[in-house]
């Protein structure tokens, strides 16, 4: 035994030597040479055995599955067109036999395929993807029923985008030179096992790829996008980010210079500390505004700076004598509803006008209606032409119909002082909060303009994930969506310190918010790829008169003029003198009424006066004219105009349209259309739909040029003599 | 390496085999497994059982709340709920049943979708779709809208009749 124990000892010695531990040469017996084999032989199996793992690839497994599916299912159509063979005619044989030849061609092509990495090299987007290595089937369309990598692409995507000229990660992401499921960053990992930065988008976050080029509002093909792209615009994040595409957007809430007049003190105080007590509805529908982390002091602080700018001097009493019932009429021949919320019911532009005197007083009112752009000078309300007396009335059923509770002060807050008496330095400390939580974002305030005190969030789909600060969050897949997502829906979970708001947004809108900025990667995408709506004719200010008349009464807040606004209204006003006739937009003017019946919003009675309805007519006629449609009205025969009837019933036009006591509701009644439309666009109009209109829904039924014109025959004979127009009194 | 070991016994001692063959023996052994250890954690199957064994619930709230408001359709088939909504809803109502808020207008009313996918190829779909339909008295019914929507928009709106029809399905079995 102990010669074995001696042995042992020696071995010892030379692990120690082999370790470079003692150096000792002395000592060392033959037995070092045992080590040269052990060293040998373990490379010689490492060899092997990365021969074998080499050899045996997971590529090259599903390549062979691919191949024997793809070859299956030729076989299958070769057999039953051969099977077909005998029974074809004459005529589609020499047809029937190509493809016959044909499916045999790819069957041999499918067999000779050798086995091999397949790489896709996008210079221009800077990729190379191998996803094709394991997806081969994806361009085949035969393959869509089977299971992933064998699948099929779904929808005609790869139609669209070649995939030669585009490649895959640029709109999947993952590692695209990897063969290897997991390398090819399949599944959002972290820490080590972390294969890439960015793995493969999921099924729905697809779309924030789409965002890349497209950089249109309205993305085709991909609604969650165009979705989330509504929602960043009427949430106006951009008041304190950067954001890409939004750069240049308005302040979304109304300005605050004189709010101290405006509004109660006990109101402001509930507004503050939980907006949505005042509205519990959520969504993009009012109130847009945020719940911010303040403490009960800072909430003091901050009412008492609000409430110190005021001007209750330029508050009017209104006029003795106002009339609820004559205001109530009013009220529906304006069509506030148009923009206010009543009740939950109504447009999203404006204000909930139910219990509306619990937050303002009457004075403030009728001041404001009076004089709307002294009071809030970028609002998109515009300025009717109320007659004082009819103000008065308005007024009246405001506070009689709509009238709120009176609000006290909450509970939390009634021992504090009214901050009337407070010192100056309340009011200064609630400046620094005003600025320092980025009121301004939203909020315009005479004397304070700090721009955007949010970070850039430029770019935000390329962060990289690992530098995130999670907080608080544990237990969900840690990767950039999941991020933004949870920043929109909880900050403070993520940042203890977070100034950012908690916004009214339901889930589904917080998601697509989500997948809209993650589409921002701050790629540099070759311009021949950016697709982008064609520069129009944007005029930001109109000039002369009409600039002044579409200032007064914000036409742009509903309609599209000249390139801009549009917030209700997407059909351009820019032709409207090409479309319909002078006399009729007179009467329209003077008295709008509904064109569309199914649509809540109406055109609104501004109670224009005279002049300024002559001077719109006549500049819609002379300058907001297209050149494609002929100034002169055609003349029609009698046949053509019973053509035209008989054509119209034949398409079946009643089934969208109100003529004479029937019709559907979808398009425009149309009984009295020749009193509305020239003829020439008309004519236009149904010869080519949406070329003028191009999100319009009337379908193009490819008329020939005398159909059409029978048709157009037909309607511009469908005019009312007379008119009975009741209008409220004054006007 | 017998051969050394006995030439090198003549200088010094002689060795013994054992030893040498014990530590080879060990070498290999913990080598082995630890090869095989190292193929069971790294592979990629081992991975991907991994990540499969996780319960998806609650990991991923973007896209757990992405797929509950897309109601599990796929992208063609959302695409094909917007257009649907757009140009098909008013007649054909939210749920294909043939019952929008126009049908009452209509004479004979709209199909209801969720019977034609079942009973029509995608083919004659499409095209009456593109085409529009004409009953017998000559008129058109449903109107054509191949030039207004083209091939690609009108393919995912059949997509989405077919998800229509699955949640029908799926509908009438919660009942």
């Amino acid at each position: 035994m102990s010669r074995v124990s001696r042995h042992f000892k020696n071995l010892l010695k030379e692990i120690s030597f082999f370790l470079f531990i003692t150096m000792d040469k002395s000592t060392l017996g033959p037995i070092h040479y045992v080590w040269f084999a052990a060293v040998g032989s373990a490379l010689a199996v490492v060899i092997v055995v990365l021969c074998i793992k080499e050899y045996a690839r997971e590529w090259k497994h599903h390549q062979a599955i691919a191949r024997r599916l793809q070859i299956k299912a030729v076989e299958e159509k070769i057999k039953t067109l051969e099977s077909e063979l005998p029974s074809v005619n004459e005529e589609t044989r020499a047809k029937h036999e190509d493809r016959l030849r044909m499916m045999k061609m790819i069957r041999a092509q499918a067999l000779a395929m050798p086995v091999k990495i397949q790489q896709i090299q996008v210079d221009s987007l800077k990729r190379v993807d191998r996803c094709t290595t394991c997806h081969t089937g994806i361009e085949d369309v035969n393959m869509n029923a089977h299971e992933n990598p064998y699948k099929g692409h779904p929808g005609k995507y790869l139609q669209w985008h070649d995939i030669e000229k585009f490649g895959c990660t640029i709109c999947h992401e993952g590692q695209g030179l990897s063969t290897d499921y997991m390398h090819a960053a399949h599944k959002p990992l972290r820490g080590l096992d972390r294969p890439w930065q960015k793995a493969v988008l999921s099924r729905y976050l697809i779309q924030s790829s789409c965002g890349k080029c497209h950089l249109d509002k309205e993305v085709p093909f991909a609604p969650l996008l165009s979705k989330g792209r509504d929602v960043i615009e009427k949430a106006g994040c951009s008041g304190c980010h950067k954001i890409r595409l939004y750069e240049s957007q308005e302040k979304v809430g109304p300005s605050l210079d004189l709010l101290g007049s405006k509004v109660n003190r006990a109101w402001l105080l509930r507004w503050l500390s939980e907006p949505r007590e005042y509205d519990p509805s959520a969504g993009l529908i009012r109130p847009r505004m945020p719940k911010f982390n303040l403490s009960k002091e800072q909430i003091l602080a901050l009412e008492a700076f609000l409430m110190a700018s005021r001007n209750d001097a330029a508050l009017k009493e209104p006029v003795e004598g106002g009339d609820p019932e004559a205001g109530a009429l009013l009220f529906r021949e304006s069509r506030c509803v148009t923009c206010h919320l009543v009740e939950g019911k109504g447009g999203y532009l404006g204000p909930e006008l139910a219990g509306i005197t619990s937050k303002v007083s009457k004075k403030w009112l009728y001041s404001y209606i009076k004089d709307t752009h002294f009071f809030q000078p970028r609002t998109k309300m515009p300025q009717f032409n109320f007659t004082e007396k009819q103000m008065s009335d308005i007024v009246e059923y405001l506070c009689e119909e709509l009238q709120g509770e009176e609000l006290e002060i909450p509970e939390d807050f009634e021992n504090v002082p009214d901050s009337d008496k407070n010192s100056g330095e309340m009011v200064n400390n609630g400046k620094k909060i005003f600025m320092d939580y980025g009121c301004t974002g939203c909020h315009a305030k005479t004397g304070i303009d700090q721009g955007r005190i949010a970070p850039d969030i430029i770019g935000l789909g390329s962060r990289d994930e690992e530098g995130l600060e999670w907080g608080n969050v544990h237990g969900i897949d840690k990767y950039t969506g999941n991020w933004v997502f949870a920043r929109l829906k909880d900050p403070i979970l993520l940042d203890k310190k977070a100034k950012m708001p908690v916004f009214p947004f339901t889930e589904d809108e917080m998601a697509a918010a989500t997948v809209a900025l993650l589409s921002d990667t701050m790629e540099d995408i070759p311009s021949q790829y950016i697709v982008s709506a064609t520069n129009r004719n944007n005029y930001p200010d109109l000039p002369g008169e009409f600039g002044k008349l579409v200032d007064k009464y914000r036409c742009r807040s509903c309609h599209v003029v000249y390139g801009d606004g549009g917030w209700v209204s997407m059909h351009p006003l820019d032709g409207e003198g090409s479309e319909v006739r002078k006399e009729w937009l007179r009467g329209y003017f003077t008295l709008p009424y509904t064109l569309r019946p199914i649509l809540a919003e109406r055109m609104v009675n501004l109670k224009m006066s005279d002049s300024e309805i002559d001077l719109l007519v006549n500049f819609f006629g002379s300058v907001m004219v297209l050149n494609s449609i002929p100034v002169e009205e055609y003349t029609f025969k009698e046949e053509e105009i019973a053509k035209g009837k008989s054509l119209f019933d034949k398409y079946g036009c009643i089934s969208c349209h109100i003529m004479g006591k029937g019709g559907g509701y979808v398009g425009p009644p149309l009984t009295t259309v020749g009193d509305r439309l020239t003829t020439g666009w008309i004519y236009e109009y149904i010869k080519n739909p949406r070329y003028y209109e191009t999100w319009s829904l009337q379908p193009d039924y490819g008329f020939s040029a005398e159909d059409a014109r029978a048709l157009t025959a037909y309607l511009a004979s469908c005019k009312e003599v007379k008119k009975d127009i009741r209008i409220s009194q004054g006007k | 390496m017998e051969e050394n070991i006995k030439g090198t016994s003549k200088v010094k001692e002689r060795m013994s085999i054992f030893p040498v063959i014990i530590t080879l023996f060990l070498i290999f052994v913990v080598s082995a497994s630890a090869f095989l250890f190292g193929m069971k954690r790294f592979s990629s199957t081992y991975a991907r059982t991994k990540m499969e064994g996780h319960s998806p619930e609650g990991q991923d709230p973007l896209g757990d709340t992405l797929s509950k408001s897309m109601h599990g359709l796929t992208n063609v088939q959302i695409a094909g709920k917007t257009y649907y909504e757009q140009y098909c809803m008013v007649c054909h109502g939210e749920q294909g049943k043939g019952d929008g808020f126009n049908a009452f207008n209509l004479d004979p009313r709209p199909k209801d979708l969720t019977v034609v996918v079942k009973t029509t190829g995608n083919e004659a779909i499409f095209k009456a779709v593109s085409d529009g339909t004409i009953g017998a008295d000559g008129r058109f019914q449903c109107p054509p809208w191949g030039r207004t929507l083209g091939e690609d928009k009108i393919n995912v709106i059949i997509a989405y009749f077919h998800a229509l029809e699955e949640s029908s399905l799926h509908d009438t079995d919660m009942q």
